[in-house]
């Protein structure tokens, strides 16, 4: 009899043991600002003192390494194989990517693979203590989103949406789901803010943790962190600390 | 090494089965590594012996490996086929090794060049066997005398 037990599920716990709090940042609809929301809370959590990582889990558009400027290739950043996988530094945050693996090439993957993928990042990546990780979540409520929160249900979710009526009620529901599922949300931060909204801090029951601006500088801005520094998105999330 | 995380996993994995069936000690372990992840077996004996210690019940445990070999099924045409490790350059043997399905980066179906394919065999490590004693020379599963042994 072939007991064929997976080994990975047991290492999981043990690698996020030192985590203090994880935070999973998701975004239901394309063009939200998911990756750069994500991206520049680990950026500004670790520019004030917070132990900090960041896992990008959004395989299908990997873009964390792009926006934090981390070119993987020959020679480039890598994680050491020191008991797993420790994750190289990018401007004090530790940070994992599939791209480490594929050389910033797209990998196309079905389902049981993306699952497969999150667990192994999951079961080997060695983080040491951290006061947060940041988890650039696979997009909306698909399986890969769900295998995240069966191997961590200790995460919180904060919903990233925009103005749009579309990307509001998306984020809702998916958030709704979630918390049916056992799953707790922090709140949610709107990109590309209007300033009409100004001073309101719950949205459908759920707490605003901030609201960044529209910034005309900060595509240009990406890939260099000095500059993505000055974004006025950049200065907001500094200031609210999640 | 990064197989430390994957070994840690196996002891716990194994700590959980001891415990479910009541089990005193952990005689052996059978563990299968696929191809496509390529662990080296006398690596992996070396962190087994060092991470089995972090868990009691597991000092005289045996380790024993078996190798699967890879087999892969194109989405596309159905073609079956293999790979030769060995012929792949070593940076992107190592990628593979930490995470299997980039090998869909590197590697097409022969038949139709699609790189959307299934690895159906030898992706990576799972346990098949632990045998354990009981110590009161019961088997832990059916109460029978059998050799205080309990194999599944
Ligand atoms: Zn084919």
């Amino acid at each position: 009899m072939n007991l064929n037990l997976d080994p990975r599920p047991y290492a999981v716990a043990a690698r996020l043991a030192s985590v203090r709090r994880t935070i999973a940042v998701s975004g239901f609809k394309g063009g939200v600002g998911k990756s750069s929301v994500a991206s520049l809370l680990a950026l500004a959590s670790t520019d004030c003192g917070r132990k900090t990582g960041l896992l990008d889990l959004d395989f299908s558009g990997a873009s964390c390494h792009l926006i934090l400027g981390v070119s993987p290739g020959p020679g480039a950043a890598f994680p050491d194989e020191i008991e797993g996988l420790r994750p190289p530094e990018a401007h004090g945050v530790r940070f994992m990517s599939l791209a480490f693996f594929t050389q910033d090439r797209a990998v196309h993957l079905r389902g049981k693979e993306v699952a497969d993928v999150v667990m192994e990042l999951l079961a080997v990546t060695n983080w040491g203590e951290l006061d947060v990780l940041y988890l650039d979540m696979p997009p909306g409520i698909s399986d890969a989103a769900l295998e995240v929160m069966r191997l961590m249900p200790d995460i919180e979710v904060v919903g990233v949406l925009t103005p749009s009526v579309l990307s509001r009620s998306l984020a809702f529901r998916a958030l709704r789901f979630s918390e049916q599922s056992g799953v707790k949300t922090a709140g949610v931060i709107e990109n590309f803010a209007d300033d009409a909204a100004e001073g309101v801090d719950t949205a459908e029951g759920f707490k605003v943790l901030a609201r960044l601006p529209y910034d005309e500088g900060f595509e240009a801005a990406l890939g260099d962190v000095a500059r993505l520094r000055q974004t006025k998105p950049y200065r907001v999330l500094g200031k609210a600390a999640i | 090494m990064h197989e430390w995380a994957l070994s840690d996993g196996m002891v716990r994995a194994a700590h959980k089965i001891k415990m479910e069936r009541g089990l005193k000690e952990v005689v052996s372990i059978t563990v299968v590594l696929g191809e496509v992840q390529d662990i080296a077996p006398d690596i992996f004996t070396e962190i087994f012996d060092e991470v089995k210690r972090q868990q009691d019940g597991f000092e005289g445990t045996k380790l024993v490996l078996e190798r699967e070999p890879a087999e892969f099924r194109c989405h596309q045409c159905g073609e079956a086929f293999h790979f030769d490790r060995g012929l792949l350059p070593h940076e992107i043997s190592e990628n593979i090794h930490f995470v299997p399905e980039t090998l869909r980066v590197y590697i097409r179906c022969p038949a139709c060049q699609s790189e959307d394919f299934e690895i159906v065999k030898g992706r990576g490590i799972y346990i098949k066997e632990i045998v354990g004693e009981t110590g009161d020379g019961l088997d832990a599963d059916t109460g029978d005398v059998a050799e205080g042994r309990d194999a599944r």
